[in-house]
């Protein structure tokens, strides 16, 4: 169970006789309380652990009953019966915990009651008249009881007393973070302080001082001194929702006063949005989290999506225009627990170990990560052991995946053989007699299987309802000092298409110990994958199979190749060499596979210092090593080598094997320092130094020649691959870099941000190995401005913000300033080898520089009844690594150089709504909305890029328009001639030239710019009802605007290859006669098809994201009954349908899905 | 507090100050070139590296032997007629964009070797402690030759006629490895610069070059004897496939003949050069180089490995003999069995002097199954002990350049008859008396023609004489030398960078 499910409208803070172990977000060790000091009547009292997630300590007596009373009322009887005793038949009976202090109870007075009672009336009754308050807590069983305040006079007695120090912490009630940052003041008295970033304070303070401390965002709370020792003050924040500390992965800064643009993702919200893998689940929540569509590989579990974050921020390079492999570069820097982690290994985490995700976006949030930082950066942070008594938890999920093929619509048999026959492709008056006879009776043969009713559905013979399974167990436990973790996570997900699974196995064993003021913490993840491709191939291969053929002969058998079959038939189909058309499935029955896995170690050791107060050292070393090898066998059989002569028969069947591994080690010192001044002036100075190593390399070869399917060794090859030779890459990086950072905070008013970072990285030329990064931030939280405060009461919260920073992209492949040397392999001079310079090289490369402008504003209002947010941003990208064209006379004929300048400009709005909020029926409706908009724009580009991109442009190759780069134009314009829709009479397509003259004949160069491939407006929005403990979200997704090339329409209806199954509109929709208005060429035109604007569509889509439906159990009598803590249940759907302006197969070569999961969450 | 804070500066200091250090990160795959010029074996495999790039197909293993740069000077006929663009280039069409793109990739192989030897004139001198014995001296000798070399190539393809130089900007000289544009220099200038390079190539080879004191013999001694080679080092031998220091000679007799047609003086040099390769002695008393003979013709050294100066060595020289003069091959000439068995071939080789032409005999074949082309066999390969090398500069040249530079015609029929003993030519009776500076200059144009046939001197001949029509039809097409045949263009790239 989780508190942030229930906004609790009022949670004082609650005094703990004992430090509470607590955990920080980014997995820091808690410097404070390590002293344990022993109170008075400290032995008496026993640990108790109330709840998970709730790390509140509280001294009760152990007791072992069993509930069998009905829950809520009390049978109890009795005179002068002391409240402790009282609370402990509350607790055997209904099972609520109490939550109190054994001083409050010293001087309570017995209670005299009689009968079966209701339990609030038994409540007011026992708190009738006593030192103390007693609260009755539902949704998380719980009494809270706190004292009444003490008047001050009371304190009065120790007039010349010298004023003592007290030391305390304040951390948060949902997470145990430490809050830094938040005001402590002693009520009469003039002493005030601030937390610093561990959330430590020492004020002076007497006993019987009451503490005010308060933190904006969260509930006000107070505190009466009793003794001068440690105290933990929990603060409930004011808006459930609301994460209050911004993890940076760095340092941690109070929400209240960051400038930064940042999004905070709770455990709560991953489970709510839950998508088919993380990265759609982030998707569903922020919709500046953007995955690049692919339309090809769909729901292929094993396909590592293109992630960017507030768009594209790179140019790719001349070789890359081809193929779009420049996607890749825009991934952000992700970071777990402080240290980096890869695309993949993110998508393979054990999701249900994730504590919180942040998004961070603009200059401050990403300067300090300095050269990484331009693409944004990802923090994740993982759970942390909980002390206490032993603890079990089991999160177990079921997953059902269904191919969505809702997209596609191919002709049934009948219709298919009728579109041949129309084509002409029975009858040709150039063939002989004899051979139209034969085509004649080809028909006839297929004519008759067609009457006979064979009409194969293709589609479904390679896909299959994939069930997932997902198994995690959580073992923690320990106390103050020594705390663990040990967490085993087994996730099998088995894809649509058959055969195509990924097997992920996590275990982390999670350790932590504290000696006086040093903190000890290591973390040891080791996770497993293994994935499988289907050996059924594309799916784009099944699709287009007639349906009048059958994959099963007679004896039910899988056929070769399909029958009947006609020579002078399959002839007139290019490339085919009129053999009969092989059986795709015949290649899935036999021992091929394609699969590959890796094992991946990650351990964190870190150390925590607080030699005194406001003061932390924190020294971390991280590790990550990855070994991974992939294999890919093919038999004898597989069609693949059907064309292999006689004598190359011992060659039939390969083997690609591939290796690799990397290692990589990051090392850094975390200083900070925070402190208030004169209760007005809070300020925070971190400081970081760090050096990292990434070293990777890989090695594959193939080999060749296995005669029998059964032999899938490796070792068993007869040779190598014939002229092959063993491939492989190395790349070593180094970084070191020193960060600094400054934030201070005038009275909550007014607050600013400076940080500073060098970076040094072995990628950088070596005339400039040294890259400054910076970000000046500053906000204004004019709720505290006493004219809104006065007169604007519904306004609870109002902050603007505004940022600039440079950071910068250092993802460039590692050795590109080196001059470097190759061997000749190749060649020889007499007996001697020779070497020649392979690269220019450039000592003065430079890392790409990212300039962030961002404004922000964000706001409560109506005591949390509408949160809003909304930023404002730019950013311009320059430095951008180009390839300069060099004379040939320099003896090289490029080079790469820092050119070319990209901007960026958007804005993204949140809004959350409540639109029920009925705490007394537990009732809870809210909406939440949000949108983004982005628009880029190339300002300048290298010579030999614009040189290679007018080559491009005049390029007649191929039906997909090619990416064209141009100044002045987005990135993701379509380039296509202008089309004038298809003649009536004629059937052909009209185009319309550059300088607007019509024709039929299209030219390249006519090409203008037709669309932008990519939406103007991007957004989600959700709902979330919460009764009870049922609580239902539904999020949707949506575009709006910006155009999309309908390949569909090209390579499945228009060039479509009508020996084999195509979409329905070939034969309903094409131009067939004189006269026909009709959006499609004539049926028998098989001219090449070139880019036209007639495929360029409006794209809107609307897309049902998930539907969640979560049950809390809490019934604590029952959930007593069956030895369990608490338990969740819940039910997901993912990606229940997807609706679009544009037709188009989705999923061609690995079909999209729809998902339903059920989960369950239990705590032991 | 305070012993925190000054332990926290030292480490930081320490640690700052070895990042450079750090920081510097050498690929594994490849080397960098602060790493091979650390050591002696990597100038020599960085110069290697350099020969074996002059034996790009674009250049003289290709293009500038015997490829393209024949097909300009019409030694070729166009065997396949579908070869648009081997069309246009025989026709001085240089606008085709293939053809241009040919002429374009020999510019840029031409300098690619530039920059390679460049890299290692820019680290030699710094790094000259670790060379041991004439190793510095050979390899910056060599290095220099090459540079010379390439450029002047360059010049004397895309430069201008050298009867009109003119004197406006032209070509770039380039010296450095850079990427910052180098600004051309003007004829003279270039011509200075490559003279230069070659001085100081002679001074560094004078008394280190093992080919000064050992035969060719010695230096390339056959693999299957016992006795230990001369010199105890691989790496000095073979110096008939380096620009050893006779090459260095021999080019520059071969520049300062080019720059003798705008100023006559140059003959001098050029002669005098010429003789000096002639006269090299090894420590026998015995020349170092001698005319191919018809004893080298009999026993299959069609190539006359005894006269190359210096040579490319081309290990797979037999297969492309093969492939792309053979029976197939694009290489051929056009040609038909009439009279005494060829048509043209009989205009270049007249039927009464050729008897015991060693170019002649047994050299030009009809193709078997398209004998209206005729094969050319100079390069083919003898079974045992092949000549794997594409000459770079023979001695018949020196002979031929004695020859046009003689004042006198004693002199001039004294070298050339030299030349015509060993041959086989027939010249009995000397030039012709009347107008025998006419007759010298016919027979040696004929004479770079037949001896350096498909060796791609004679395209340069034709240029730096101004040919405009042959002294007969040697070819299957009619051949006019132009100012535009002769002046190929430079690429674009080039002029839209130098914006000349």
């Amino acid at each position: 169970m989780d508190f942030t499910a229930y906004p609790k409208p009022y949670l004082k803070a609650m005094p703990v006789q004992e430090a509470a172990a607590r955990g920080l977000s980014t997995k820091s060790l808690p410097m404070d309380g390590l002293k344990v000091k022993t109170g008075r009547h400290s032995w008496t009292a026993t640990i108790f652990l109330a709840m998970k997630l709730t790390f509140m300590l509280l001294f009760v007596a152990l007791l072992h009953v069993r509930a069998s009373v009905e829950a809520q009322t009390v049978s109890v009887s009795g005179n002068n019966l002391s409240v402790k005793a009282l609370l402990q038949t509350i607790r055997q009976q209904t099972g609520y915990v109490a939550f109190y202090n054994q001083d409050m109870l010293t001087n309570a007075k017995t209670v005299s009651v009689k009968g079966n009672i209701a339990l609030p009336e038994l409540i007011s009754i026992m708190s009738k008249d006593q030192p103390f308050y007693m609260e009755l807590k539902e949704n998380t069983k719980t009494i809270v009881i706190t004292p009444k305040v003490v008047p001050v006079e009371f304190t009065m007695e120790y007039v010349n007393a010298v004023p003592a120090k007290i030391t305390g912490h304040v951390a948060d009630s949902v997470c145990s973070c430490p809050l830094p940052g938040a005001t402590i003041r002693v009520k009469g008295k003039t002493a005030t302080t601030s937390t610093d970033a561990q959330g430590n304070f020492t004020i002076e303070a007497e006993t019987g001082d009451v503490l005010l401390i308060s933190f904006v965002g969260y509930r006000p709370a107070t505190y009466t001194v009793r003794r001068d020792k440690s105290i933990t003050i929990i603060m409930a924040s004011a808006v459930s929702s609301i994460n209050n500390v911004v993890v940076t992965g760095i340092f941690n800064k109070a929400k209240e006063s960051y400038t930064g643009a940042a999004k905070t993702i709770t455990a709560k919200e991953i489970q709510n949005f839950q998508g088919r893998n993380i990265f759609v689940t982030i998707g569903n929540i922020d919709p500046s989290f953007y995955i690049v569509p692919n339309n090809s590989f769909g729901s292929d579990p094993n396909h590592l999506p293109d992630i960017q974050m507030r768009g594209n921020r790179n140019l790719p390079n001349i070789d890359q225009l081809q193929d779009n492999t420049s996607a890749l570069i825009n991934t952000p820097l992700i970071i777990m627990d402080g240290f980096p982690i890869t695309l993949q290994r993110m998508m393979d985490l054990n999701t249900n170990e994730i504590a919180s995700i942040t998004l961070l976006k603009d200059g401050p949030a990403t300067a300090i990560y300095g050269s990484r930082g331009a693409n944004g950066v990802i923090v994740i942070t993982t759970k942390e052991p909980v002390p206490g008594k032993l603890r079990l938890t089991y999160r177990g999920g079921l997953s059902l995946s269904a191919p969505d093929l809702s997209s596609y619509h191919l002709l049934n048999a009948r219709d298919k053989l009728e579109l041949e026959r129309l084509s002409g492709f029975y009858y040709n008056s150039t063939k002989s007699p004899e051979q139209n006879i034969g085509l004649q009776q080809y028909y006839n043969q297929i004519k008759a299987l067609v009457e006979s009713g064979v009409n194969t559905d293709w589609m479904s013979k390679p896909l299959r309802n994939g069930v997932d399974q997902q198994h995690s167990l959580r073992l923690e436990g320990g106390d103050a000092a020594f705390r663990y973790a040990l967490i085993g996570d087994v996730h099998k997900i088995n894809g649509v298409m058959k055969g195509s699974d990924r097997r992920t196995i996590n275990g982390t064993a999670d350790l932590s110990y504290r000696l006086k003021t040093l903190n000890f913490r290591n973390s040891l993840t080791v996770g497993s994958v293994n994935a499988n491709e289907s050996p059924w191939g594309a799916f784009g291969d099944y699709v287009k199979l007639n349906p009048y053929w059958s994959p099963y002969d007679s004896a039910g058998n899988i056929v070769r190749t399909f029958t009947p079959f006609n020579y002078d038939y399959w002839v007139q189909k290019n490339g085919t060499g009129g053999k009969p058309y092989p059986n795709p499935m015949y290649d899935a029955t036999l021992n091929t596979f394609n699969r590959s896995q890796y094992l991946n170690i990650i351990n964190n050791f870190q150390v925590d210092w607080s030699p005194f107060k406001h003061f932390t050292v924190r020294g971390a070393f991280g590790i990550n090593a990855t070994n991974l090898n992939s294999d890919i066998f093919k038999p004898a059989e597989h069609s693949t080598f059907a064309g292999y002569s006689d004598a190359d028969i011992l060659r039939k069947g390969t083997y690609d094997y591939g290796t690799g591994k990397s290692f990589s080690y990051t090392s850094n010192l975390n200083l900070q320092y925070s402190n208030l001044f004169r209760g007005l002036h809070y300020l925070s100075i971190g400081a970081q130094m760090e050096a990292a190593e990434d070293k990777s390399n890989n090695y594959s070869f193939s080999a060749e020649g296995f005669p029998d399917a059964s032999i899938d060794f490796l070792g068993m090859a007869l040779q190598y691959q014939q002229n092959g030779r063993p491939g492989g890459t190395e790349a070593t990086t180094r970084r070191v870099s020193a960060v600094g950072n400054v934030s201070y905070s005038y009275d909550d008013r007014y607050f600013a941000d400076v940080s500073y970072r060098l970076d040094g990285a072995s990628q950088f030329g070596t005339n400039s190995r040294f890259a400054p990064f910076y970000s000046l931030g500053a906000g204004w939280n004019l709720h505290h401005i006493n004219f809104i405060h006065d007169n604007l009461p519904f306004v609870n919260r109002l902050k603007l913000r505004g940022s600039y920073g440079v950071t910068g992209n250092q993802a460039f492949s590692a050795y590109q300033p080196l001059a470097t040397y190759g061997y000749i392999i190749n060649d020889h001079y007499k007996n001697w080898l020779g070497a020649t310079q392979t690269s220019l090289g450039n000592p003065n490369l430079q890392w790409q520089k990212n300039q962030k402008y961002n404004a922000g504003v964000e706001a409560d209002l109506f005591r949390g009844r509408i949160t809003m947010q909304a930023d404002l941003y730019k950013e311009k990208t320059s430095n951008l690594l180009s390839s300069l064209e060099l004379p040939y006379s320099n003896g090289f004929t490029s080079y790469i150089e820092n050119i070319g300048q990209l901007e960026q400009t958007g804005w993204q709005a949140s809004a959350t709504v409540m639109l029920i909020q009925d705490d007394a029926r537990r009732l809870n409706w809210s909406v939440t909305g949000n949108i983004t908009h982005n628009t880029d724009r190339i300002v300048q580009l290298s010579q030999a890029m614009k040189a290679a991109n007018e080559k491009l442009a005049l390029l007649t190759d191929g039906s997909t328009p090619n990416k064209i780069i141009r100044e002045g134009a987005s990135q993701n314009t379509i380039y296509a001639v202008r089309s004038m829709g298809i003649d009536p009479s004629t059937g052909r397509e009209l185009f319309k030239t550059r300088n607007g003259e019509v024709t039929y004949s299209w030219n390249a160069a006519d090409r203008v710019a037709v669309g932008l491939n990519q939406p103007t407006y991007r957004g989600n929005f959700s709902t979330l009802v919460r009764y009870q403990g049922l609580s239902f979200n539904a999020s949707f997704g949506y575009r709006l605007g910006g155009q999309i090339y309908n390949q569909t329409l090209v390579d499945r209806v228009e060039s479509a290859d009508k020996f084999f199954n195509v979409d329905a509109r070939v034969f309903t929709d094409r131009w067939k006669q004189p006269g026909d208005r009709s959006f499609f060429r004539g049926i028998n035109d098989y001219s090449a098809i070139f880019p036209s604007s007639r495929f360029v569509q409006n794209e809107s889509t609307l897309t049902c994201q998930n539907i969640n439906i979560t049950y809390n159990v809490l019934n604590r009598a029952w959930l007593q009954h069956a030895g369990l803590q608490a338990l969740t249940l819940s039910a997901n759907t993912g990606e229940l349908f997807y609706l679009s302006t544009v037709k188009q197969e989705r999923g061609l070569d690995y079909p999209f899905t729809r998902q339903v999961s059920f989960n369950v969450f239990a705590t032991f | 507090m305070k012993k925190l804070i000054s332990t926290t500066i030292l480490l930081g200091a320490l640690a700052f100050s070895s990042c450079n250090k750090y920081l510097d990160v050498t690929p594994q795959a490849q080397t960098t070139k602060d790493q091979i010029f650390s050591t002696e074996k990597g100038f020599r495999d960085a110069l290697t590296g350099a020969y074996i790039q002059m034996k790009s197909n674009n250049t003289y293993g290709g293009s500038l032997m015997w490829g393209n740069i024949e097909f300009m000077a019409r030694n070729w006929d166009v065997v396949s007629a579908n070869s648009l663009a081997l069309n246009s280039l025989v026709n001085a069409n240089y606008t085709d964009a293939t053809v241009r793109s040919w002429l374009d990739n020999t510019y840029a192989d031409l300098y690619k070797v530039v920059a390679s030897v460049n890299s290692i004139l820019e680290r030699i001198d710094a790094q000259k402690g670790i060379f041991t014995g004439n190793n510095y001296s050979l390899i910056k000798g060599e290095a220099l030759a090459l540079r010379a070399f390439n450029h002047f190539d360059v010049l004397r393809m895309y430069g201008p006629m050298p009867d009109n130089p003119g004197q406006g900007p032209l070509l770039p000289y380039v010296t450095e490895v850079t990427h910052e544009i180098i600004t051309p220099v003007g004829y003279n200038e270039f011509a200075q610069k490559i003279l230069a390079d070659l001085d100081a190539a002679e001074a560094l080879l004078k008394d280190t070059d093992p080919v000064r004191t050992y035969s060719l013999a010695e230096l390339n001694p056959p693999t299957n004897i016992n006795t230990p080679p001369v010199v105890a080092d691989n790496f000095y031998m073979y110096r008939q496939i380096r620009l050893n220091y006779y090459a260095v000679l021999a080019l520059k007799a071969r520049v300062y003949m080019y720059l003798s047609t705008t100023e006559p003086a140059n003959k001098i040099n050029a002669a005098k050069y010429a003789q000096m390769v002639i006269d090299a002695r090894d420590h026998f008393g015995a020349p170092t180089f001698r005319l191919g003979k018809e004893s080298d013709r009999v026993s299959g050294d069609y190539l006359m490995s005894s006269e190359h100066i210096a040579a490319l060595s081309v290990y797979n020289l037999d297969a492309i003999a093969n492939g792309t003069f053979g029976e197939l091959g694009s290489l051929a000439r056009s040609d038909f069995n009439v009279q005494d068995g060829f048509y043209f071939l009989n205009n270049l080789f007249p039927v009464a002097e050729r008897t015991s032409d060693v170019r002649w005999k047994e050299m030009w074949v009809y193709r078997a199954n398209n004998p209206s082309y005729v094969i050319y066999r100079k390069f083919n390969q003898r079974a045992s002990s092949p000549v794997l090398q594409v000459p770079l500069l023979r001695l018949s040249e020196m002979y031929l350049i004695l020859t046009e530079c003689a004042t006198g015609k004693e002199d001039a029929e004294a070298a050339y008859g030299a030349y015509c003993n060993e041959k086989g030519i027939p010249f009995p009776t000397g030039f012709n008396t009347s107008g025998w500076e006419a007759d010298r200059r016919n027979k040696i144009i004929r004479e770079y023609v037949r001896e350096l046939y498909a060796e791609g001197q004679t395209f340069f001949t034709y240029k730096r004489l101004n040919v405009t029509t042959l002294p007969a039809s040697w070819t299957a097409a009619y051949y006019t030398g132009t100012v535009a045949r002769y002046v190929v263009p430079k690429p674009d790239r080039e002029i839209n960078y130098h914006n000349n």
